[in-house]
């Protein structure tokens, strides 16, 4: 009935594993994360999908001193997107039982998280952002647009692709504060499209009193050049603050979530 | 080393878990087992750190799991079937459970030479039958050589050779020292397996100790008799205070009393015995007399539950 073959060990002689000490840390949570991240195919069609409407938008971009990065505006849903699946996914699949159980202390797996996806949104959206200008502007020199020397089109550039990385670390955040998938894109839609629509229902200047704190207007701001700034809303780095005040309070909410809330 | 201490879990309104105390020792397999809904998941969550405990204590190593800086060198954790995310591939999944404990890759490839899916390695999880996914399972519960192994359900989704397999693997595992504490609902199962027992029922220790002796204390000793005159043994046996009924035309049924009592009377009767055998509870059996009590307050849907055959019955 019991096992015969199995002699029990001496009680007390606990066993050591061959890999005993080599403890969790941030760097190695973040090479876990970054395993992770590339093993999903939903990355790769996430960041293609921001990269594609980036790229098709720009030739229809032609507005006085426009820097072509209208595209922009979609391709922040995109990344908002895999923003959110990258955390909900785990929560959904049951996966983040094997992530908490490996890495039990639970935050650094939300920094390493954060960090890793920011780090790839904003090295792909800079590159593309580049692209495209460049690109877009060659196609639109005819029509005398913005050049690279046209004042604001390098910080438009650079102010889009850190606009992407603060809305993806917005995205993450909104996924460990809500879990679920539906709930959590909802959320994420009725800020950059359902809120900016109320404010500009309101009437002048209540509508610029609330838009201005709005990451949809602080994206505006962001990839226009200098010549068609909007005065009645905050600067282009004022409004990259503003957008990251945002993403810092999910990310804080998802962290209380995550230590607070059974897995 | 596992341990706990007046262990209590609140979920709401209602306890899962109530002020249970054991503890596994290393070197031999002990069974966890509980009827549906008796505590068993929430026990080994609480262990795992992944639901926090109302009250008491629950250590490995003598420390809570939480506080383990190298948590997969210690303890290898099969949760419910599946904690993997679908679209990642099992090697993928091993990869990055053993990137965050700096695990090379090497030992990923054992693990899955270990489980046998070598071949199925580089496919999605999603695509994966329960047999494999509780494979790839066991492989994250091995990634760290861990001393202790804490598994829920192992044997669900596989076939009789997965079982075998299981089987032996944990035997195997036990006997190079670790300590091995597996959950499960198939009490015949456990009874080949399992070297100690703890049963729980709705939350409270019901009984630990080793297989046959926590059999032998649940179920009251039996002994068939036959006889040439079963009439006058059974008149003696019920003299000489035994609960004794008649079974068939020439043999006896004795509650609570051993072979060397039965024979002695017989010899004094100077009755002619034709089979004395004292009759051995199964696992199963014992466990179902020790959980009476705990599971009939779940009333008829338990009832109903436990009537349909293991594949039915199981979460």
């Amino acid at each position: 009935m019991t096992s015969v073959g199995a002699t029990p060990a001496a009680p007390s002689a606990a066993r050591r594993s061959m890999f005993a000490g080599r403890h969790v840390t941030l760097p190695s949570v973040l090479a876990s994360e970054w395993i992770k991240l590339r093993s999903l195919r939903s990355t790769f069609f996430g960041l293609l999908g921001a990269v594609v409407i980036i790229f098709a938008i720009t030739p229809f971009d032609t507005r006085q001193g426009a820097a072509g990065l209208d595209g922009m505006y979609a391709a922040q849903v995109a990344i908002g997107m895999l923003g959110i699946l990258i955390v909900t996914g785990e929560y959904t699949t049951g996966m983040i039982r094997s992530s908490f159980t490996a890495v039990p202390a639970r935050a650094p797996v939300l920094v390493a998280k954060a960090a890793v996806f920011a780090t790839v949104v904003f090295v792909v959206s800079l590159a593309t952002a580049f692209v495209a200008f460049v690109f877009g502007a060659a196609a639109r020199a005819n029509r005398a647009h913005a050049s690279l020397q046209t004042p604001g089109a390098q910080r438009a550039i650079l102010a889009g692709a850190v606009y992407l990385t603060l809305l993806g670390l917005l995205a993450v955040g909104l996924g460990f504060l809500i879990r679920s998938t539906a709930g959590a894109i909802a959320t994420l839609f009725c800020i950059l499209y359902a809120l900016p629509i109320l404010a500009l229902s309101l009437h002048y200047p209540n509508s610029v009193t609330l838009g201005r704190y709005l990451p949809f207007n602080a994206l505006t701001q962001a990839i226009t050049t200098n010549a068609t700034l909007d005065g009645d809303y905050f600067g282009p780095w004022k409004g990259l603050v503003v957008t990251g005040v945002w993403a810092l309070v999910a990310l804080v909410g998802g962290l209380v979530t995550v230590l607070r809330r059974n897995a | 080393m596992i341990e706990t201490t007046g262990l209590t879990k609140r979920y709401g309104t209602k306890t899962a878990v109530d002020g249970l105390t054991f503890q596994v020792r290393p070197g031999v397999v002990t069974g966890f087992l509980g009827p549906n809904g008796s505590g068993k998941s929430t026990t080994m969550r609480v262990l795992l750190g992944l639901d926090e405990a109302d009250r008491g204590r629950a250590l490995i190593n003598g420390r809570p799991y939480r506080s383990l800086p190298a948590p997969l060198t210690e303890v290898g954790a099969l949760l419910e079937a599946r904690a993997v995310h679908t679209g990642r591939s099992a090697r993928n999944h091993l990869l990055a459970l053993a990137a965050t404990h700096r695990i090379p890759r090497r030992r990923v490839d054992e693990v899955i030479g270990i489980v046998g899916l070598d071949s199925v390695a580089g496919k999605r999880a999603g695509t994966f039958s329960l047999g494999m996914g509780q494979r790839l399972g066991i492989a994250s519960a091995l990634l760290g050589d861990p001393g202790v192994l804490l598994l829920d359900e192992p044997v669900n989704g596989l076939d009789p050779e997965g079982i075998l397999w299981i089987r032996n693997l944990l035997k195997g595992l036990a006997a190079e020292g670790r300590t091995v504490f597996v959950s499960s609902h198939l009490m015949s199962e456990m009874a080949l397996t399992a070297t100690e027992v703890i049963v729980i029922g709705r939350g409270r220790l019901i009984a630990a100790g080793p297989v046959d002796e926590v059999i032998r204390g649940a179920s009251a000793t039996t002994v068939l008799v036959r006889s040439e005159d079963p009439a006058r043994l059974l008149a003696a046996l019920t003299a000489a205070g035994h609960r004794a009924e008649s079974i068939g035309h020439d043999a006896v049924q004795v509650s609570g009393a051993d072979s060397r009592a039965v024979g002695r009377i017989a010899a004094r009767e100077a009755v002619t015995l034709i089979e004395l055998t004292p009759q051995l509870a199964t696992l199963e059996e014992a466990f179902m007399d020790m959980t009476r009590d705990a599971v009939e307050y779940q009333g008829e849907s338990y009832a109903g539950r436990h009537g349909r055959t293991s594949a039915g019955a199981h979460r």
